[in-house]
């Protein structure tokens, strides 16, 4: 089993407190922490645990730059084989059909049965990346999968829908899938582990060398643009409680049960 | 008349078989030995802090003194059996030589040679019977006792026996023309009853009988429980010699095996006497963490990896139990539950340190990835990414002292004296007062001091505990930077962590650090009070009680510089609990415990708590940030609020500031 994990490197903004650049063409993020997006560290965390039960190899790709080298080292600390970078400039504010045209030279250049992405990315959130792939490259996909099951050259998997409902699928490989969180519990990556992989070579690939004409990756596929960036005003509804904390934890209760939360 | 002395060999033929038996079980017991000993050799070397104490040493191996410790009874059987057996036994060896070397075993010697192997004779029964009473009578608590413990003190004391034996039916037998001075075989020789034939044929079975038992001892030496003997006085020696476990990482990646030499020497030191287990505060609460349990399964897992062969198998396959192996249940495996207070170690009368062995199992846990609590995986990767365990943004760290003139370094400040917050200082809302209280007390000092801001890192100390070693060496480094760019001499913190682990691991990281005086902030309080340069006024008579965090008391030694502070704010009486000082028990945080779920019965801060209910003080003063935050919770699950309160050390000397407490 042959199998290429999309990663990507994300500004951790979940507790963050986030601040426009002034232009509101994205977020200052000098002092945000950064690491590998949420979803993709599961992604990479299912490779590895498919290839530890059916064998083959594990690689990573990322589209970035030498900044980006560290969420590749950690996954290859995490039992990755190989990992590849691309790295152009003109993926410098490309949308999610110029990363996918990458990426999708990345997966013509081997032969995976299988590729992972993240559901999604913590940054932007489109959650594209994984489909449009799948439509480059002609093969089937499923997304927010939480679970899969390799069968010779099958593969079934449940999606995560709303109203906890699940979805079962059979997908001929090679196939797409984008990875929900929950798939599993990604293990720990130790400095230690990271470090005894700091000398293996990550090949940076520039696009002409898998076969992408500069024309039609990055920026220069895009068929997104954005248009602003902005927070939105805050709303009327939130109510400041006040109190005693058991005074705020009684008005709390009554709020919930009033609103049908408890019986 | 002839000089007094004994035949060798009297009434005894075929030497050459007991000789023959001799040289067998003296190479099956050095065969041991040097199995022990490769086995010892396959751990990794530690290094040296510098520093030898022989007196220590010495007292400890041959005066039983940490065996003493808390149990003087337990010291006088260790005594009577060692001293006992060690007379004998080179008594014995004497008395070959004298056989086959220099024939000095004469006159007044031999009398007295004889006599004094009489007393170790009755010594080493006596210990042995205190052992069985203890053990089987008294049941001392929790002891534990296992069937090789019973088959030791009966060899022993079968030999002793069988070695009264012979000496009675040989002075029974034998007309001496001077009188031996052994009471015992006097005494022996006159109850038996025997005929001079008689004797003489008693004598010479029992003699083939005391002899086969005394080979068989030597040649079980090595596999048995008595391989203590070797063991923990070679531990007590590199305790001495000051061995610690600090490796540089480059050092870690080259390691080639799990354990160290002293870890292993650990493992066959401990004679599962459960010292540590009495006073474990994840034992006291019922949790699945034993010390014994740990370092008993360390050793049988290490020693068959090893391939120590010839060790007792029974029980074997628990070697690869949850304490080592891929534990099922990571949440409920006992090498998480460790507090590293330290109590253990300094509890075992071989200064074996489970605590540091369980380190080294967390580190492969850590290494290996996968058998690491969520939530300790969760705090790491906190600290990977924001510098800090909270997930506090590095632009709050700052926020403690919002209202507050206070000189950052990495804004421009220039002072030499360095403030270390501490995280959990500088991001719980709480706590923020603590660091509030010690800025007040500073300035009306005119104490000054600047703080590095959004240069100040996680000091790491848990961090290391947990066993991420790479993490903690990448942070260290980050802080000693930044302590050697802005020029620092002196560092107070009021963490004791942040003390502990500066004045320790820093300082054998980086030579900067051995230049640079560390004061935990009740240290630099002391000072500032003895000099009467701040004048305390009385906000009230309060009795409170002081609870040692583990950093600070028994793993640096710190008592009397908080209990200094106490005693100099006026209206304030100290009460100690029944556990103070060196006895403390932890409030249960320490170690990365205060990311990993309790137990489900009565939590370590909630007994802590109660004991301090007990004392009759309102307050429980403490001086650590993970102390305040588990006692200030287990006042609450435990119902005590309105009964007692839990403060820092400097907030109750802020509060008695003169005019309050002022920014």
């Amino acid at each position: 089993m042959e199998i290429l994990v999309c990663v990507k490197k994300v500004p951790d903004t979940a507790d963050a407190e986030v601040v426009l650049k002034q232009d509101g063409t994205g977020i200052k993020e000098d002092d945000l922490a950064s690491g590998i997006n949420e979803w993709d560290n599961y992604a990479v965390e299912e490779a590895i645990r498919i290839k530890e039960t059916h064998g083959g190899t594990v690689t990573v790709a990322t589209i970035g730059s030498a900044d980006s080298e560290d969420v590749l080292r950690r996954c290859l600390a995490m039992g990755a084989d190989n990992a590849i970078m691309i790295d152009d400039a003109s993926f410098k504010g490309a949308d999610p059909y110029g990363i996918a045209r990458g990426l999708c030279g990345v997966a013509g250049k081997g032969s995976y049965d299988l590729v992972l992405a993240g559901a999604q990315a913590g940054d932007d959130g489109y959650a594209m990346v994984g489909p449009v792939l799948a439509g480059y490259l002609g093969w089937p996909h499923a997304t927010l999968v939480t679970s899969i099951l390799l069968e010779g050259k099958t593969v079934t998997v449940t999606r995560e829908l709303e109203g906890g409902l699940e979805e079962m699928l059979r997908i001929e490989l090679p196939a797409v899938l984008t990875i929900q969180t929950g798939i599993n519990e990604p293990r720990y990556v130790s400095i230690m582990g990271i470090r005894k992989v700091r000398a293996k070579e990550i090949p940076v690939l520039d696009p002409a060398a898998i076969g992408l004409a500069p024309g039609e990756i990055g920026a220069n596929a895009n068929r997104i643009k954005r248009t602003g960036l902005a927070v939105p005003p805050a709303g009327k509804e939130a109510e400041m409680i006040k109190g005693t904390p058991a005074e705020i934890a009684r008005k709390i209760l009554d709020i919930v049960k009033e609103r049908g939360g408890v019986a | 008349m002839q000089q007094p002395f004994r035949e060798i060999f009297w009434n005894i033929g075929y030497h050459y078989i007991f000789y023959s038996l001799a040289a067998v079980a003296t190479a099956i017991c050095l065969y041991g030995l040097l199995r022990r000993w490769q086995f010892w050799r396959s751990g990794w070397r530690e290094k040296r802090d510098g520093g030898f104490d022989p007196g220590l040493v010495l007292q400890r191996i041959f005066l039983n003194t940490s065996i003493f410790k808390g149990d003087p009874l337990g010291g006088i059987t260790h005594v009577c059996i060692m001293w006992g057996f060690l007379i004998l036994f080179f008594g014995t060896a004497l008395s070959t030589i004298d056989h086959w070397m220099i024939s000095y075993l004469r006159g007044d010697l031999y009398l007295a040679y004889a006599f004094v192997l009489d007393v170790a004779g009755v010594a080493l029964m006596a210990g042995v019977a205190l052992a069985y009473l203890r053990r089987y009578v008294f049941k001392r608590e929790k002891m534990v006792t296992i069937a090789r413990d019973t088959t030791v003190l009966a060899l022993l004391f079968f030999i002793a026996l069988t070695g009264f034996m012979v000496e009675g039916f040989r002075l029974r037998a034998e007309t001496l023309p001077w009188r031996e001075p052994s009471p015992v075989g006097q005494w022996i020789a006159g109850v038996s009853g025997l005929s001079v034939p008689e004797a003489l044929a008693a004598h010479r079975l029992w003699w083939w009988i005391h002899a086969a038992a005394s080979l068989f001892l030597i040649a079980y030496f090595p596999f048995s429980k008595f391989i203590h003997v070797f063991a923990a006085s070679v531990n007590l020696t590199l305790e001495g010699m000051r061995f610690n476990s600090y490796l540089s990482l480059e050092e870690r990646e080259a390691l080639k095996s799990d354990f160290s030499f002293r870890h292993l020497v650990m493992c066959d030191a401990c004679t599962q006497c459960n010292r540590c287990a009495v006073v474990c505060p994840s034992s006291i609460a019922k949790e699945p963490l034993s010390p014994r349990k740990v370092i008993d399964e360390t050793g049988r897992f290490a020693r068959r990896k090893g391939g120590f062969g010839l060790m007792p198998r029974r029980a074997g396959e628990a070697a690869l139990s949850k304490a080592l192996a891929k534990a099922n249940a990571v949440e409920g495996d006992p090498v998480w539950f460790c507090t590293t207070c330290g109590h253990c170690r300094r509890e075992c009368p071989s200064a074996i340190s489970p605590m540091d062995v369980i380190r080294e199992i967390r580190a492969a846990r850590v290494e290996g990835g996968e058998d690491v609590p969520v939530n300790i995986q969760e705090m790491l990767e906190s600290v990977y990414k924001f510098k800090n365990p909270w997930q506090g943004a590095k632009g709050k760290r700052m926020d403690w002292a919002s209202g507050l003139d206070v000189p950052v370094l990495s804004e421009g400040a220039k002072e030499s004296r360095c403030f270390y917050v501490g995280c959990t200082f500088a991001y719980d809302s709480r706590l923020q007062e603590v660091p509030r209280s010690a800025v007040a007390i500073f300035k009306a000092a005119g104490l000054r001091f600047a703080v590095l801001g959004k240069d100040e890192a996680c000091c790491s100390e848990f961090i290391r505990g947990v066993g991420e070693d790479g993490l903690f060496t990448e942070l260290a480094a980050g802080n000693v930077d930044a302590f050697d760019r802005y020029g620092i001499t002196e560092i107070v913190t009021p963490c004791p962590h942040g003390f502990h682990t500066f004045t320790n691991e820093y300082a054998r990281m980086r030579p900067s650090m051995k230049e640079r005086r560390v004061l935990h902030v009740s240290q630099a309080l002391e000072t500032i009070l003895a000099s009467g340069s701040l004048a305390l006024e009385n906000r009230g008579e309060r009795t409170v009680t002081f609870h040692d965090p583990c950093l600070l008391g028994r793993r640096n030694g710190i008592y009397d510089a908080p209990r200094n502070v106490l005693k100099s704010i006026p209206g304030v009486r100290l009460v100690e609990m029944a556990r103070s000082r060196e006895k403390s028990l932890c409030c249960g945080g320490g170690g990365g415990r205060m990311w990993v779920e309790a137990g489900e019965g009565e939590k370590i801060a909630e007994i802590r708590v109660r004991e301090a209910v007990g004392t009759g003080a309102g307050t429980i003063v403490t001086a650590c940030p993970f102390c305040f935050s588990n006692m200030d919770d287990a006042v609450k699950t435990a119902g005590f609020e309105g009964r007692i309160v839990v403060k820092d050390i400097t907030e109750l000397v802020a509060e008695s500031l003169p005019g309050g407490k002022a920014g």
